[in-house]
């Protein structure tokens, strides 16, 4: 009762023949053309994944470098300064200045 | 003593010559394919050959059958998952439709397909590897007499599941 039902799928199998002539060539660092295969879905789909988070890295931002325009008309120490913030493009605007000459805040609209 | 680098090259060719069958054996009843069989007991050459500064050359046999188990099991869970998705793998190789116990052979395997692993492994180290109770208790690491008691309850399963598909 002890034992199992003498069939093919229990019985001892031969190896297949090379198999130490095929080891040998593993530890030689000889891979065999059937286990260099196994690698194409590997570098395929890691292609793909470069290709996906390349497209989703976000564009380096424009520098825009301030640009400081003396105004003599204000007062001596008074500038211009133009500027964007960041890569994101600002809407017209109307631009007041507030306790002019001795500008100490400007206000986009 | 192995120190040089030929002894080891000749310690584990010994190994190799000495266990392949039983290696073999053992992976086949994981993956059912030849050439699977023998890719897993070549990987875990490949690791004992990484290893052989460390190795103690009177116990590898064991650690061979312990990698070939752990890298059997995960060739059989990549197997399934590459089945699900419906990418293309090697069909396990079917039994000789020419013999008149084909059918009675078919069932054996899906009854050791349908054992947890616990019992599969316990019943395949003692069917194919060669080794006694308490080396394969090592390998395996559990009880010396936890290894006749789950063999025992392997037989029973799949005595009793082929009953159920009625080869009893």
């Amino acid at each position: 009762m002890d034992e199992l039902p003498d069939v093919p799928a229990l019985r001892t199998l031969e190896p297949p023949a090379g198999g130490l002539a095929a080891l040998r060539d593993r530890l030689a660092g000889r891979p065999s053309r059937r286990r260099l295969w196994r690698w194409v879905p590997a570098v395929a789909a890691a292609a793909a994944i470069a290709v996906l988070v390349l497209g989703r890295a976000p564009r380096r931002a424009d520098v825009v470098t301030p640009v400081v325009v003396r105004e003599p008309s204000v007062g001596v120490p008074f500038y211009w300064v133009a500027s964007t913030p960041g890569p994101r493009r600002m809407p017209r605007a109307d631009v007041r200045i507030e306790d002019a000459p001795a500008v100490t805040t400007i206000v986009l609209r | 003593m192995h120190t040089q680098p030929q002894a080891h090259r000749d310690a584990l060719e010994e190994l190799y010559v000495a266990h392949e069958r039983g290696l073999y054996n053992v992976a086949y009843r994981y993956v059912w394919h030849a050439e699977d069989a023998r890719d897993v007991v070549h990987d875990a050459f490949v690791r004992l050959w990484r290893k052989r500064a460390a190795l103690d050359w009177d116990r590898a046999a064991g650690l061979a059958y312990t990698i070939v188990l752990g890298l059997a099991r995960n060739r059989r869970r990549s197997l399934a998952i590459r089945r699900a998705f419906g990418l293309p793998v090697r069909d396990a190789e079917r039994p000789d439709a020419a013999l008149a116990a084909a059918r009675l052979d078919a069932a054996v395997r899906s009854c050791i397909d349908e054992l947890p692993d616990r019992l599969r492994s316990v019943l395949v180290m003692c069917q194919y590897s060669g080794l006694d109770h308490a080396a394969i208790a090592a390998a395996l690491g559990i009880a010396v007499g936890t290894v006749g008691s789950r063999r025992s309850e392997a037989v029973a399963r799949i005595r009793a599941r082929l009953e159920e598909l009625g080869h009893g």
